[in-house]
């Protein structure tokens, strides 16, 4: 799986990493219990300090993607915790870009065919 | 004849490399390369007009190289003709920097015409990295037993060679026992070694490039990529192992100086060899990985300094693979990088300096002179004091009769001084000219000199005076 870091764009390169691990998980490119690279491994394949990518994977912990520990370091997790529901900011984020999407003049039909495409992905 | 020899060996390695880096920094066809002068080639750069504005930029440099490339070739038939040999090694010194500096510096002036031409068609750096997420830490080629396996048989054989200097070992080298020039030539080899194996490792550790959304791909080309130059590496350690054993036995069967030329060229040949394996290698795997379609850009061409010096604050890494040539260049920007930078330019000023040393001591004749107390030798800085009432004897003969070896101080071809050992005699100080052919042999209670004036007449005369 490719990540893209941007170092110009304004979302921080913590949550770059963390969205794109997401992203993986999701699309199945990052397999159940998959190993993710170790923390140092990760900076100097990127160029970035070990600080940011240990922030990346403490957010993904906490948020059930990923487990860690000493010995095997960061895997994917084998069972998501499934709530069945979104959560407030990323329901803003839909929000938004619904919005956007009505006033670029898109028919709901090409639109829930995108989210279908994406869904499938 | 040495003269000659070394200028021929010269040529022979300089012409070469300079055709070398021509050919591979100023291509005629642009269109199927990944760079052009040290700047990403772009989808952008594939309509008319770019095209036949990159095709002004690139012929309108590789002319100017190629007038420079054909100035330095001259310059090289040139030296080879100087007779003097001091001369001749301060002119092929100067010779390597003037040549290298202005082969790149139209390759420094295309990399800032297109980058002012990206600018001016608003493409903005984005400063995008990829990493493959599979591959991370996980891609390594270095073949580590041989490589530690090579460092420690260097590290016997330079072993071998300090017993053999120390008489632990009873084997003869002449004229050259105790003077440790065997030992020091052979550790000069295999210290390249030992300075390489850690480069080794920080090449097999670096970041793995992304050049395709293809993980198997990615992890193919960088496990080749990093083959070629740890094998390189890995076998140019061998070849100093080799090439450390045979000096000692050249040492060993011939007792003569020449042996250190004969080694020296014989060593520059293999390096030379090898380094044309390792392109040639790197040339396969970059025609057959590196395509203009394939590759993801990774938008850091402001980050290369003139394209060829890496300077990004932004990067925490240590090391990156250079543009231009082959191997890796430190980030200037990295503490450890601003220190070898500084390293790299006192290098560089110290060598300038030494010889501008050189040319001094070289161009200063040496005069010897007496008072009533003492007899003077001086030459620059140096000045050796002989005490007259300490004075055994005193003799006047001819240099070819002697065979002398320089253990410290300065052997020119028309200075000799400093400890020397002499066949046969033993540690004496010298302080003469080899080219005036004679010399005074003075022995005192402590110490036996060789000196001589400037010139065969002027010693001659010295000496009439010295004995009335």
């Amino acid at each position: 799986m490719i990540i893209k870091i941007n170092e110009y764009s304004d979302i921080p390169i913590y949550m770059q990493i963390r969205n794109q691990i997401v992203m993986g998980i999701s699309s199945g490119e990052l397999e159940a219990g998959e190993q993710l690279p170790t923390v140092r491994a990760l900076s100097t394949e990127i160029g970035i300090n070990t600080m940011t990518v240990s922030k990346a994977y403490q957010i993904l912990k906490t948020e059930g993607y990923i487990l860690t520990d000493r010995k095997n370091g960061a895997r994917v997790r084998m069972e998501m915790n499934r709530s069945k529901s979104i959560n407030n900011e990323n329901k803003d984020e839909l929000k938004r870009i619904v919005s956007e999407a009505k006033l670029s003049g898109i028919s709901i039909n090409d639109f829930k065919k995108m989210i279908e495409e994406m869904w499938g992905k | 004849m040495t003269s000659m020899y070394f200028g021929l060996l010269m040529f022979f390695c300089m012409v070469p490399v300079l055709f070398f880096v021509f050919i591979s920094m100023y291509p005629r066809k642009w269109e199927n390369k990944n760079r052009i002068f040290g700047v990403n080639n772009r989808p952008e750069f594939n309509n008319e007009k770019s095209h036949e504005f990159i095709n002004i930029v690139t012929a309108t440099h590789r002319k100017e190289a190629l007038i420079i490339l054909i100035l330095l070739v001259l310059i090289a038939v040139a030296l080879l003709v100087i007779p003097d040999f001091t001369t001749k090694m301060i002119g092929w010194s100067v010779y390597i920097y003037v040549a290298f500096f202005a082969i790149l510096v139209p390759y420094a002036l295309g990399n800032s015409e297109m980058k002012k031409y990206k600018k001016y068609l608003g493409v903005i750096s984005e400063k995008v990295m990829y990493a493959d997420l599979k591959n991370v830490g996980k891609i390594h080629s270095l073949n580590v037993p041989m490589l530690i396996i090579a460092d420690i048989l260097g590290l016997f054989v330079v072993a071998f060679a300090v017993l053999i200097d120390i008489n632990i070992l009873p084997i003869n080298l002449g004229i050259f026992q105790g003077t440790f020039i065997c030992t020091a030539l052979v550790a000069s080899i295999t210290v390249t070694n030992i300075i390489a194996a850690p480069i080794a490792f920080i090449v097999d550790n670096s970041r793995n490039d992304v050049i395709s959304e293809n993980s198997d791909i990615n992890a193919n080309y960088n496990r080749a990529r990093k083959k070629v130059f740890t094998d390189f590496i890995v076998a140019m350690s061998w070849v100093d192992d080799f090439m450390a054993a045979f000096t000692i036995l050249m040492f060993i069967f011939l007792h003569s100086e020449i042996v250190m030329i004969y080694i020296l060229s014989f060593y520059l040949l293999l390096l030379l060899f090898s380094v044309f394996i390792f392109t040639l290698r790197k040339i396969a795997l970059d025609k057959r990985y590196l395509t203009v379609e394939s590759k993801l850009i990774e938008e850091d061409d402001d980050s290369w300094i003139l394209g060829m010096f890496y300077f990004n604050p932004d990067d925490k890494r240590f090391s990156v693979e250079k543009r231009i040539g082959m191997g890796w260049t430190v980030n200037m920007a990295h503490p450890m990088g601003k220190l070898i930078s500084v390293f790299a330019i006192i290098t560089i000023v110290a060598s300038l300096a030494s010889m501008i040393w050189i040319g001094m001591m070289a161009s200063t004749p040496i005069d010897i002179h007496e008072n009533d107390e003492y007899i003077i030798c001086h030459h620059l800085w140096d000045e050796y004091k002989i005490n007259k009432s300490e004075i055994v004897s005193a003799e006047y003969s001819d240099l070819s009769n002697i065979h002398a070896v320089r253990i410290a101080g300065t052997g020119m071809e028309n200075v000799a001084k400093g400890d020397f050992k002499v066949d046969g005699i033993g540690k004496c100080k010298f302080f003469l000219n080899p080219q005036a052919g004679n010399y005074i042999k003075i022995v005192t209670s402590d110490q036996i000199y060789y000196i001589s004036d400037n010139t065969e007449d002027e010693t001659s005369a010295f000496f009439k005076n010295l004995s009335e």
